[in-house]
């Protein structure tokens, strides 16, 4: 009897400390940010990679990881991680500073498409939110939609209705402002294959092999969106509207 | 009668009118000509009483020979217009003739004879000229065009260096008539790279004369070419789909035409290795004649500020080998890659690239400084040997420095705006700090859950309107409300029942008990509760078709009732508990077996 109790007790102390006799995210996260302190940028990044491999992913670590990639002189990742974290935290202001300042550090410029003023505006809204802010605020018009539809069947009593009324009216209206929105933020995240350059310098060609011609030359931390593979090559989209194929493997899928 | 005989009068009368009415034209497809050439007369004519055999056609030596005569299409009609029949003939007739002499010539009027009288057309003036003589070119004496039509591929230089410009040209001649041209299969230019330089839009009206016949000569495409290895090399075969006429006519008698494709000959060129000899180190294979320009934007500016200096590479080589000129740089200068702007086109016949290399240096220190000329190396095939091409020298003079930014970090593109120069001066923003716990990522768009849940804003109004359908039927439809309504208050009535049986009450309980039966049924089947009697009850119960063990467990039940309450039956406590329970079971029968 006595055995059971400890083995029981045993298995609620483990339950309880899952992470015991192996370091928690948070502890691999902290342990990045002494290492980065002290100037070990590259133990930082594995510290800081430990903890995502331990399945914690927070805009944080996404951006602490970016930091110790840049100072560790890796653009390509640093440009991954400061884009995955702006993801999460689409509105961090430090983010956008330490991003910007990476883009700079690439060493090339592909020829870009000027937007217009409506279309900026657009990319701002869109890019303002985060993809789970975005379904979450979808979802609660749905739902205002549903309970107002539900509440002008159900209810009688003139006020009732009204009320019914208006939360249908706040529903359409959520609607109508977000699921354009999210649909353009699903593209962008889900349904495009973005990925960032990580290779120092790669040509574009014009077909998959070394037979076809070069067409134009991407440079590490360049970001581009994976149409196809094939053959060992990628067809790839530059946000200029350049298209051609590089070497698989010398990018990174974000 | 009379009046029919005067209306069929009227007719003919209307018809000879419209008889009268004769259209008769020749028309000549051009009316200027080589010697030689060929050209197609068209006599039409409409009306009545078309006399076909008196059309001749006139002398038309010594300018023209008849080639061919087409055989006479004939069509009439017969229209009713506003009650008047008008009948009506036409006759064209087609004549190929060629021009045999040079000179003003004229087709005299032709005659035709309808009814009892004649017509006649204009005659045409028709200018004949002497052929042009052949295309200049010692290999062009007494050259004839192989086949017609004929597609010829001429190439300025049979041998070349590697990476030196190739110009091929296709000229078509043809001397039948040809329709519908479209480039055939595209070629595969293995070994080469290709640019074209001009295709034409329609075919020329050129015309030449080999061997004694008059070919009508048009330029297709020029494109240039610059192979990239040595060794004897092939341009392939051009292809051309066009459509001429056949031997077959269609049911009009037309000449029907047919699809054909006609190719160049492949081309066979020398193509010969750059000399090593004198090769400049880091030459980029530029082929060709080229030329360098330069421009300093600004001679004059403060140290640590960003000057730029552009240099424009021109000449008739493959863009791909036109690389940065050299630009040996004073040391104190921190230079960037350039911005590489490239244009290439067409110029007198030949490609000609056009570089623009800019670059973007920040002097570090103070100072005047003599910008060396920047050097282009190229390979010459004029003279075969290397060459280069030299800017012209600058002095920059950097004043000191206004406050020196932070160093900025190693770089960088020569096309940085002023808010990212700016930025480099900065650093990156510092880390998030220590967390006692790390999220998990969480993407809605991937959880199960929040899937479903989206599945409940459409069941609620689905579920309303359940509802408010089910409550509109129970406030117009009583006999569906009452059926709705009996289980429930069969229940109720069979709770009192039992409260009355556990209280020893026995004809208040079986009188309860009876009550909530034929209230039951009442409600089940819509029928007034009062005068229900058995008899009553058995033949509704046959109508609807229930069950006999459900009638006669019902029925025997009444009965206990009836006798319980009047002192026929035993009223002891089993008894009642064993009745009611009864009674439940057969409601519950009765309300599952829905008749």
């Amino acid at each position: 009897m006595r055995r059971v109790a400890l083995l029981l007790g045993a298995a609620a102390l483990f339950c309880a400390f899952p992470e015991a006799g192996a370091e928690s995210p948070a502890a691999l996260y902290n342990a990045g940010n002494a290492a980065y302190g002290k100037g070990d940028f590259a133990g930082a990044v594995e510290d800081y990679r430990a903890a995502l491999g331990q399945g914690a992913a927070s805009a944080d670590l996404y951006y602490n990881l970016g930091n110790a990639c840049l100072k560790a002189g890796r653009l390509g990742p640093a440009v991954a991680a400061y884009e995955r974290a702006l993801r999460l935290a689409p509105r961090d202001p430090d983010l956008a500073h330490n991003l910007r300042f990476a883009r700079v550090q690439i060493k090339g410029k592909l020829p870009q498409v000027e937007r217009g003023f409506w279309l900026q505006t657009w990319d701002q809204a869109r890019d303002s939110f985060s993809l789970n802010e975005l379904l979450t605020l979808l979802s609660a018009g749905w739902f205002l939609l549903g309970l107002g539809l539900a509440g002008r069947i159900f209810f009688r009593p003139a006020p009732l209705r009204i009320a019914a009324s208006a939360t249908l009216g706040a529903g359409l209206l959520l609607l109508v402002l977000f699921a354009p929105l999210t649909l353009a933020k699903l593209k962008q995240e889900v349904w495009n294959s973005r990925a960032v350059v990580q290779a120092e310098r790669t040509p574009a060609r014009s077909g998959p092999g070394l037979q076809n011609a070069e067409l134009f030359e991407l440079f590490e931390g360049m970001e581009i969106a994976v149409k196809q593979c094939e053959s060992g090559y990628c067809e790839v989209r530059v946000p200029g509207g350049l298209m051609g194929w590089i070497q698989a493997g010398t990018f990174e899928i974000i | 009668m009379k009046r029919a005989a005067a209306i069929f009068l009227f007719w003919l009368i209307g018809a000879g009118a419209a008889g009268a009415q004769v259209q008769f034209s020749a028309e000549l497809d051009r009316t200027r000509l080589y010697v030689g050439e060929r050209t197609v007369l068209t006599v039409r004519v409409q009306g009545s009483g078309i006399d076909a055999s008196s059309l001749r056609l006139p002398d038309l030596a010594p300018y023209f020979q008849v080639l061919r005569q087409s055989t006479p299409q004939h069509s009439s009609q017969i229209t009713i217009v506003n009650g008047r029949m008008q009948s009506s003939e036409s006759l064209t007739l087609v004549i190929q003739l060629e021009a045999l002499k040079a000179g003003r010539a004229e087709i005299p009027a032709l005659v035709i004879y309808a009814g009892a009288n004649f017509y006649q057309t204009d005659p045409i003036a028709v200018e004949i000229q002497e052929p042009a003589p052949a295309a200049a070119g010692e290999e062009r004496e007494g050259w004839v065009p192989a086949e017609d039509p004929y597609l010829e591929a001429k190439v300025d230089r049979a041998e070349v260096f590697v990476g030196e410009q190739v110009v091929v040209t296709w000229t078509i001649y043809y001397r039948r008539d040809i329709y519908n041209l479209s480039w055939g299969n595209p070629p595969s230019y293995r070994g080469f790279a290709a640019q074209d330089l001009d295709q034409a839009r329609r075919l020329d009206q050129k015309m030449e004369n080999y061997g004694g016949a008059l070919y009508h000569v048009s330029f297709l495409k020029s494109t240039a070419f610059f192979p990239l290895q040595s060794g004897d090399m092939t341009i392939p075969p051009l292809e051309i789909r066009y459509e001429s006429a056949g031997g077959r006519r269609d049911f009009w008698g037309q000449l029907l035409t047919e699809g054909r494709t006609v190719s160049s000959r492949p081309i066979a060129l020398k193509v010969l290795p750059l000399p090593e000899e004198g090769k400049p180190g880091g030459f980029s294979g530029a082929v060709g004649q080229f030329t360098i320009a330069g421009r300093l934007e600004k001679t004059e500016v403060p140290a640590h500020d960003s000057a730029r200096l552009i240099f424009t590479v021109t000449g008739d080589g493959y863009a791909d080998f036109v690389t940065e000129p050299v630009l040996p740089l004073p040391a104190t200068f921190e230079v960037y890659p350039p911005e590489v702007d490239r244009t290439a086109g067409n110029v007198a016949g030949r490609f000609q690239t056009r570089k623009e290399f800019s670059c973007l240096m920040v002097p570090r220190e103070a100072g005047s400084f003599v910008i060396p000329p920047a050097r282009f190396d190229y390979f010459d095939p004029t003279s075969r040997t290397y060459r280069s091409a030299e800017s012209p020298s600058y002095t920059l003079t950097v004043t000191p420095a206004r406050p020196a930014p932070a160093a900025a970090g190693p770089s960088l593109r020569g096309d940085l705006t002023r808010e990212e120069v700016k930025l480099l001066s900065e650093d990156i923003r510092y880390l998030k700090p220590d967390r006692t716990a790390l999220p998990r990522e969480r993407r809605l768009h991937r959880s199960p859950a929040f899937l479903l849940l989206q599945i409940l804003p459409a069941l609620l109004p689905a579920l309303a309107l359940v509802w408010r359908i089910r409550q509109e039927r129970l406030s117009t439809d009583l006999s569906y409300a009452r059926m709705r309504r009996a289980f429930s208050q069969s229940k109720k009535r069979l709770k009192q029942a039992q409260r009355l049986q556990k209280a020893g009450e026995a004809t208040p309980f079986y009188a309860e008990l009876s009550r909530a039966l034929t209230r039951y049924f009442a409600d089940r089947f819509n029928l007034a509760a009062a005068g229900l009697t058995s008899e009553r009850i058995e033949e509704v119960f046959r109508e609807k078709s229930v069950e006999d063990s459900i009638r006669l467990k019902f029925l025997d039940l009444l009965g206990v009732c009836d006798r319980a309450r009047f002192g026929a039956a035993p009223t002891e406590a089993s008894a009642s508990a064993q009745a009611l329970r009864r009674a439940g079971e057969v409601i519950a029968a009765l309300e599952k077996s829905r008749p």
